[in-house]
């Protein structure tokens, strides 16, 4: 059979003139995006500061200078230096460790999560799908950053509780969008057609579902990680983010964020709260475009 | 119509169970016995924070002296306060108090709960309130007209300021609005609910409320612009307006019989969902100005510990959001003629 399905292929590619696979149409789409490609080109770029940072900074982030407290920016300390004098530049850096790594971890645990528990419940339905839907109907009653602040001030503000207090509480959204997914496939014809050859109910969602729910996770993904980077600073303005020394961009911003500081100082946090909006920006570019290339139905 | 209304409302009190047996739970498995303080308000009417504190024995009260004085008078409340009888009926007893308005004493403070949620819970209710209906304002106007000249500098314009807005937190607007309204400008005052020298007339109060209702309005709409937009695009290419401009319609009255009805149905259905990021996302705005709503104490609680006032918060703003949507659906149901009934 596959001979068979091999040879017509073959004939269909003398007749039709030779197409450029998917892959290679969505990239040449994307890049005629030009805000997400934008937005990719920063992401890299801010990415790679990030991990780099040990090497493109001469300072230390807890590393103090006395003489140069509350500076502003200069050839020394090109942007600027803190409260308790140190250097900015360093710290949003360093702060972007924090705050990326908080994003991409918590999304990924809260996609997971929201797609088993979007795939079970889409594909067994019955009283399961009830039991796990009339719980997330609950869940999204509550505003989730009560919820974040519950936990957390159990747990206290450390980067890993932030991070797994994000991924445990924000997955009841994606999973209504993954069971709508997976609730559409089932009822599809190859379904039928694969249950129909005795694949096991194991079998279809590795090789028809997941497959075609895919394109929303990533999108989800990029999504929701400037969310959660908006989250965590947002936590840090309550009090309850990343706790100093370690810096945070919520938190470098939440240092800045007295009448007197933010008056004065604007270097204390225009370039943090830059950095922080571009960043969410930017993901926000990203995924629009990736949605409108991978979602079949917006294509024109 | 009237069975919907039946069938919404039985919908209903299953969530709300589930929410307030959660949250009893919750509270039951919290750490320092928060429960010990949610059946003790009558009990203590008209006392002191200080002389509940010494007759629970809170910890702190405690301090210095044997674990086993602290233990035997802790075993001793539990029994009074019939924290020993089976769990449904602590519940049920729970939920009538709850429903009463008394939410027992905070933890730490060991303050009554019910009253100040009551002075909280308004603030924030008059925030969001009046944010939201800013936002609505703003998102369906600007929306629908961004939609009819869609591709025109406004257009473009609007769509470049919403996708900035959604991209910075409130609060950062809202600090950048203080900075630049009330401190360098001086037309609002910073923060507070009301001006402390005065006391604070309905004018005062309303003037101090404006710039919060109005960044958290904005920051709010774009989002609604944006649905808004897509829905209008959405039902301008739908055959039934082509129908209705070939039968020779003028154009004003195809937009609003025609495209902004059906457009804007969709709409609600966003507004409905987002409520409970409204009322969370007020607490960053509460923080920035110094409004004594929900959000603020629920941080202050939250750094403080006290699982009393983080239960009930929880309880009181998950039973509110879902009233406000079994209202929002309703209105749905009684606005788009499609919904059906059986």
């Amino acid at each position: 059979m596959s001979v068979q399905a091999n040879a017509s292929s073959d004939k269909a590619q003398q007749i039709l003139p030779e197409r450029p696979s998917l892959a290679a149409q969505n990239i040449r789409l994307f890049m005629q995006n030009p805000g997400a490609v934008a937005g990719l080109v920063y992401m890299v770029v801010i990415t790679l500061l990030v991990i780099l940072a040990p090497l493109v900074t001469p300072y230390g982030f807890e590393e103090i200078d006395i003489r140069a407290i509350r500076k502003p920016p200069s050839a020394d300390h090109f942007l600027g230096t803190d409260n308790t004098g140190r250097d900015l530049y360093t710290r949003i850096l360093y702060g972007g460790r924090v705050s990326l790594l908080i994003g991409l971890s918590a999304v990924i645990i809260r996609t997971a999560i929201g797609l088993v528990m979007g795939a079970i419940s889409g594909f067994f339905g019955g009283a399961v799908d009830f039991l796990i839907q009339r719980f997330v109907d609950v869940m999204l009653t509550i505003p989730q950053i009560f919820l974040l602040l519950i936990l957390v001030g159990a747990y206290g503000p450390s980067p890993v509780v932030l991070l797994v207090a994000m991924g445990l509480l924000g997955w009841f959204p994606d999973t209504r969008i993954f069971r709508g997914q997976v609730l559409s496939i089932r009822e599809l014809d190859y379904t039928l057609a694969a249950r129909s050859i005795g694949r096991t109910n194991w079998g279809i969602v590795q090789r028809h579902v997941l497959p075609n729910v895919m394109h929303l996770v990533l999108v989800n993904m990029t999504l929701n990680i400037g969310a959660i980077i908006i989250a965590e600073a947002g936590l840090s303005f309550l009090g309850l983010g990343v706790q100093q020394p370690t810096p945070s961009w919520g938190n470098i911003i939440q240092e800045a964020n007295q009448v007197t500081r933010i008056r004065q100082f604007w270097w204390f946090w225009i370039p943090p709260g830059t950095v922080l909006v571009l960043t969410v920006i930017s993901l926000n570019l990203i995924g629009d475009a990736l949605r409108d290339i991978l979602d079949p139905r917006r294509r024109r | 119509m009237t069975q919907y209304i039946i069938r919404r409302l039985l919908a209903v009190f299953p969530m709300l169970l589930v929410l307030t047996f959660g949250s009893f739970a919750l509270m039951r498995l919290a750490p320092g016995d928060p429960t010990l303080f949610m059946f003790m308000a009558t009990d203590t009417e008209g006392m002191t924070a200080q002389q509940v504190r010494d007759q629970m024995g809170i910890r702190e009260a405690y301090k210095g002296r044997s674990d086993e004085e602290s233990i035997s008078n802790t075993e001793f409340q539990k029994e009074k306060l019939g924290l020993n009888d089976p769990i449904p009926l602590q519940y049920g007893r729970w939920l009538g108090k709850m429903l009463q308005g008394d939410f027992g004493r905070g933890m730490r403070t060991a303050e009554l709960i019910g009253p100040e949620m009551r002075n909280r819970i308004s603030v924030t209710v008059r925030l969001s309130v009046f944010a939201t209906l800013l936002s609505i304002l703003i998102g369906v106007f600007v929306g629908s007209l961004s939609a009819i000249y869609q591709y025109s500098i406004f257009d473009n314009v609007v769509s470049f300021i919403t996708y900035i807005i959604i991209g910075v937190p409130g609060f950062l607007l809202a600090t950048g609005a203080i900075l630049f309204f009330a401190v360098k400008l001086g037309w609002f005052p910073a923060g507070g609910l009301y001006n402390p020298r005065t006391g604070g007339d309905f004018l005062d109060r309303v003037y101090h409320l404006l710039l919060p209702i109005l960044v958290m309005g904005i920051s709010g709409s774009a989002g609604l612009i944006r649905w808004t937009r897509t829905s209008v695009l959405e039902t301008m290419r739908t055959d039934y307006v082509t129908v209705a401009r070939a039968k020779g319609l003028r154009e004003a009255v195809v937009r609003s019989r025609h495209i902004f009805r059906s457009a804007l149905l969709p709409v609600v259905t966003v507004i409905g969902r987002g409520i409970p990021d409204i009322i969370g996302g007020s607490a960053f705005y509460e923080q920035a100005f110094n409004i004594s709503g929900m959000g603020k104490w629920t941080a202050q609680a939250s750094q403080a510990k006290d699982f009393s006032i983080l239960i009930a918060i929880i309880a009181v703003l998950g039973a509110l959001v879902i009233l406000v949507n079994l209202i929002v659906d309703l209105c749905y149901a009684w606005v788009d003629p499609r919904v059906s009934y059986s």
